[in-house]
């Protein structure tokens, strides 16, 4: 097995990278000013949405990093993951979401409520999957499962979501934008609708792209599940802009909550899809690939799920106190480390060995603590 | 992760095929990079241009033509009339539509007309922007107020010229608005009352 010669997306001897480098210079260009205008309008305003929505980020990429547990991912392929839905799916959207409303306009008549259903999903969810396409595109950012399209998918609709958000909170700066307004846009689609917008949308369209580069079955099934994902989140995305159960007496958050439910509980099944067959693949790594002294079969079942980890620690602490747990969390991420890059790159790999090197130590750090 | 993590021949000695991650590894990087460079100016000048031909020519922009009785606009670049709403003149881009309110005697000053389009904004579920001044180039004053919904945001412009109040409603897709505010404001501020173009 050939490892990859870049530990991340920044591979500056990938043409895919130089594309979506020239793109992001391309959203620049058309997002700069639209940002600029915002902070100028209204300085102030535009600072308490900025910080606002910087915490939310934070905050979520915290989440999105504990829920994807096997997997340590690159720091830069998420920051290029996060920069393609901010900046490149942003500033192409100046352009092309007009012209998608307008085609919209075109198909159901100017006048119809579903314009701006049928309008967003037919230009963001395409360009939104074209990031995680060209993450899969650069064999450095490893997107070798559905897990990993899943996963890169969530934060290039996180990018996109809250940098739109965060234009939608200050694009009233000519007209003076209120802090009340600024905290009901957040609430409105940062916490209610947050759950079941963007990331969702994406990590369906990104699960589909990770079952098109990593599975081995035939083009034809490939290509039917990636563009049946497309299509699915577009589906999902028009159904949560449609003008059902809106209207005059209708409270906007039920309806965002009745709406949002049916894509978030999908989002939540292609998640645990997704994380059925990321640990087929680990255990079947656990067996075949990495010797049994290092992590053997019974090690990997003990580590399968959160809640087993977490019960090994508990038991660890009662028995030893907390800096055994902590040594053990340690031995913990260096298995599955291990066992992630053993499968990645192969058992040779610079990167398994030294995860092998780790692991020897943290265990040897664990014996020290325990004994 | 792979999820294919041995690619050794199978047991019954069959070589088997690797996937398209794995095969990328040692693969050229051209095909991907057209292939991403293709898809994104689809987008960026594909849609645009679709999008023009679909929407016919539109109204001439840089020409004055009546909007309501006593009213006439210059409208900007790639407005069409929209014969859909019957009742007001209406012209729509980009899934956005502008209307236009003949001038009659104000029903309630200014401010409270202001008032009344801010509380509408509320009573329909949305959230006000602050009530702003403005002025058309004919020199005539008036108040705007925005409103942002769940999918949508739209604008009021409410204007007076000698007795006379006109309004301007604009409603546009929320990730449109950027670019349609623009346009529309041009098309509000070029408004001149049919009295002071005769004078």
């Amino acid at each position: 097995m050939t490892a990859p010669r870049t530990s991340s997306a920044f591979d500056t001897r990938s043409l895919v990278f130089w594309v979506s480098a020239a793109l992001l210079v391309y959203g620049l260009i058309e997002f700069s000013p639209i940002v600029l205008r915002s902070f100028t309008g209204a300085f102030g305003p535009a600072l308490i949405a900025a910080t606002l929505w910087t915490i939310y980020t934070v905050a979520l990429l915290v989440i999105i990093s504990r829920l994807a547990a096997y997997e340590k991912r690159s720091p830069l392929s998420i920051l290029f993951a996060f920069l393609w839905g901010a900046i490149v799916v942003s500033g192409i959207a100046v352009v092309a979401a007009p012209a998608g409303h307008t085609i919209a306009a075109w198909i159901l008549g100017g006048d119809s409520d579903w314009v701006a259903a049928i309008g967003a999903p037919l230009v963001e969810e395409p360009l939104k999957m074209l990031g995680v396409v060209a993450l899969a595109l650069i064999p450095g950012a490893r997107v070798r499962s559905v897990a990993d399209g899943l996963f890169y998918g969530v934060i290039v609709g996180l990018g996109f979501e809250v940098f739109e958000s965060f234009l939608y909170s200050t694009q009233w700066g000519t007209s003076g934008t209120e802090f009340g307004a600024i905290l009901a846009i957040f609430i409105m689609r940062g916490v209610i609708g947050g759950l079941w917008s963007h990331p969702t949308y994406t990590a369906v369209t990104g699960a589909g792209v990770g079952y098109f580069f990593s599975s081995r079955s035939g083009a034809l099934k490939r290509w039917a599940v990636m563009i049946a994902s497309l299509i699915g989140a577009m589906i999902l995305h028009g159904f949560f802009d449609s003008p059902l159960l809106e209207g005059e007496g209708s409270n906007p958050a039920i309806a965002t909550v009745v709406k949002g439910l049916p894509i978030l509980v999908l989002g939540l099944v292609v998640w645990r899809v997704a994380r059925r067959r990321s640990r087929v693949a680990l255990s079947a790594a656990a067996r075949d690939i990495v010797p049994d002294e290092y992590v053997s079969p019974e090690d990997f079942a003990a580590l399968a799920t959160r809640r087993s980890r977490r019960q090994q620690l508990k038991a660890m602490r009662k028995a030893h106190g907390r800096r055994a747990a902590r040594a053990l969390s340690r031995v913990q991420r260096a298995q599955l480390d291990a066992l992630v890059n053993a499968s990645d790159d192969g058992i040779d790999s610079v990167r398994a060995i030294k995860s092998l090197e780790e692991l020897a130590e943290s265990r040897a750090a664990l014996a020290e603590v325990s004994s | 992760m792979s999820e294919n993590p041995s690619s050794e021949p199978s047991a019954a000695g069959t070589a088997i095929r690797p996937s398209l991650a794995e095969r990328l590894v040692t693969s050229s990087s051209l095909p991907g990079a057209i292939l991403v460079a293709v898809i994104a100016v689809i987008f960026i000048v594909g849609f645009p241009l679709f999008a023009k031909f679909v929407h016919g020519g539109g109204y001439p922009a840089n020409e004055r033509f009546e909007v309501a009785p006593g009213l006439t606009v210059i409208a900007d670049e790639g407005w069409e009339y929209d014969d859909s709403t019957g009742l007001f003149f209406t012209l729509t881009k980009g899934g956005a539509q502008i209307l236009f309110v003949a001038p009659t005697e104000p029903l309630e000053p200014l401010e409270d007309a202001a008032k009344t389009a801010s509380d509408g904004i509320t009573a329909g579920n949305g959230v006000p922007g602050e009530t702003m001044p403005f002025t058309t180039t004919a020199g005539d004053g008036g108040l705007y107020v925005t409103g942002r919904f769940e999918n949508s945001t739209s604008a009021t412009w409410i204007f007076e010229h000698e007795g006379l109040q006109a309004q301007v409603f604009l409603n546009a897709p929320d990730n449109s608005f950027e670019q349609i505010f623009d346009s529309a404001e041009a098309i509000v501020l070029s408004s001149e009352f049919a009295t002071a173009a005769a004078s």
